[in-house]
């Protein structure tokens, strides 16, 4: 009986963490190059009873993936910021090591060197930061990675793409961490493309939609834990009836 | 609850993101006012099952774990430094950059700080100061009598006075350009300073390489884009409904928790 009670419970912890999932693409539906996050739910068995029939379901969240979708790219003029099209990555230096990111809103730091948001450099093909001079006054990014400065080529934007990116790890900041044994590979067939930048890929009324189905699942769970609570306790007072 | 924290790191972000479009939309006629843009990243994450571990039952190894983000956080507000519209005032004294490269403005105190809004003016003394009346780096005056005074595009100040045939040549404007714009510090009236981020200042003059030109009779508008400015707007304001309605959730959840009996 108190099966029900457990049951639920599982349910329950499964939902709210949910809803946690679903809060946090909320939050960065407007952080340029995110990547919103689902999550799969499995049944588990747990083995017990003697008859396969007699056995009883929990719910377990067995994992969260990254949806990799693409976002829609606004234009905002600005030269350094450059979109991906294609499922490419940019590299960046982390004091961790290599980093992955889709956010393309570049500058240049007070040395010239080509950074990201969080102020690391971006890597060129050969793995080295980029350095544009400090006496450029137009710098242009083609869409194969080659970077110009008034029109001479300095290098090469690194674009990485993986065979199993479902494998990258968020570890916050936009960046992607690969996991161990994963090679990052050239991306030919991802564009640059500059003055925009990618956006969230999170769609706001999908995750309304998802996060009222919560409320509702949340609230059916606890009104059937509720039930059999009552049923439990009427079956108490009934049978228990010393008289 | 963490889904209360977690929206309410994305009602601060999009309310300090429409705080930035808002100064931006206030500044839309500021001469040479540079938009800013609020940025955002994810916050870290939180691995309730971390992926390549083992998994207990069936000894496999786990591909995707279970990762819950903690939200959102603004990281910069970014100047983008792209060089406005240009429009003719006809006023000899309001130059326009055009390209890379700021004004130097002398304070009272003798600190240089840096503009690109051109609207000058003269002293009573004859010398060009900025609309607050700071001197512009090197001091330069025209000469009583001046019928009119032409700044070519180099910034050489020429002075026509009345009686003279040829023009008098008044010194050259300065001109500094940064490696980094967008880490100046902006001081409000139209200023910037220098700091560890924007680079060293380059001095140097207009016209010369990696610097730009002036252009006399013109000023620099700002490079807003009230379309673009309204339309960030409208997402911002969506993205805080949203996360309100999540917040709102989150309680419903609780409260249902709370009536359990």
């Amino acid at each position: 009986m108190e099966n029900q009670l457990y049951i639920g419970l599982s349910r329950q912890m499964a939902l709210r963490r949910q809803l946690d999932v679903v809060a946090n693409n909320v939050a960065n539906m407007n952080t340029a190059g995110f990547r919103g996050e689902r999550t799969l739910f499995e049944t588990a068995m747990e083995a017990g009873g003697r008859k396969p029939t007699d056995r009883i379901a929990f719910t377990i969240d067995r994992s969260t993936y990254t949806d990799l979708r693409a976002g829609a790219f606004t234009e905002t003029g600005n030269p350094y910021d450059v979109a991906l099209d294609g499922d490419g990555f940019l590299s960046v230096q982390s004091p961790d090591g290599v980093r992955y990111t889709r956010d393309g809103r570049l500058r240049r730091d007070a040395d010239g060197t080509l950074v990201g948001t969080n102020g690391y450099p971006v890597l060129d093909d050969g793995r080295r930061p980029i350095v544009i001079p400090s006496d450029s006054s137009t710098i242009s990014i083609g869409s194969d990675g080659l970077l110009s400065a008034d029109g001479n080529v300095i290098a090469r934007i690194n674009v990485s793409r993986f065979d199993t990116p479902q494998l990258l790890k968020q570890t916050g900041d936009l960046l992607f961490e690969p996991a161990d044994g994963m090679e990052a590979r050239p991306a030919p067939d991802t564009r640059l493309v500059e003055g925009k930048v990618e956006r969230s890929n999170v769609q706001g009324i999908v995750e309304i939609g998802r996060m009222m189905d919560l409320t509702r699942d949340y609230q059916s769970v606890t009104k059937m834990v509720d039930d059999g609570q009552d049923l439990l306790r009427s079956a108490i007072n009934r049978l228990g009836k010393s008289s | 609850m963490r889904v209360l924290s977690i929206a309410s790191t994305g009602m601060m972000a999009q309310q300090m993101n429409v705080e930035v479009i808002s100064n931006n939309i206030a500044n839309i006629n500021t001469t040479a006012f540079k938009r800013s843009r609020a940025e955002f990243q994810d916050l870290m994450y939180q691995a309730e099952r971390r992926q390549g571990s083992q998994s207990t039952d069936s000894g496999t190894i786990i591909p995707t774990g279970v990762e819950v983000g903690l939200g959102v956080r603004p990281t910069s507000v970014n100047r983008i430094n792209t060089t406005g519209n240009l429009t003719s005032t006809g006023n000899e004294l309001d130059l326009a950059i055009e390209g890379r490269g700021y004004f130097n403005v002398t304070q009272p105190g003798g600190e240089t700080v840096y503009t690109r809004a051109g609207s000058f003016k003269l002293s009573p003394e004859g010398s060009i100061v900025t609309a607050d009346g700071f001197a512009i780096a090197p001091g330069i005056t025209v000469p009583q009598g001046t019928r009119e005074v032409v700044i070519n595009r180099s910034g050489e100040v020429l002075a026509y006075v009345d009686g003279q045939a040829q023009p008098v040549n008044q010194g050259q404007l300065a001109m500094t350009v940064f490696v980094n714009d967008s880490g100046l510090e902006a001081l409000g009236d139209n200023l910037f300073r220098a700091t560890p981020a924007s680079g060293e200042p380059q001095d140097g003059l207009a016209g010369q390489a990696g610097f730009g030109t002036i252009r006399q009779k013109y000023l620099e508008s700002s490079n807003v884009n009230v379309v673009q400015e309204i339309t960030e707007l409208i997402s911002a304001q969506r993205a805080y409904e949203m996360n309100a309605k999540v917040i709102e959730a989150g309680d419903q959840m609780a409260s249902t928790m709370t009536n359990m009996r």
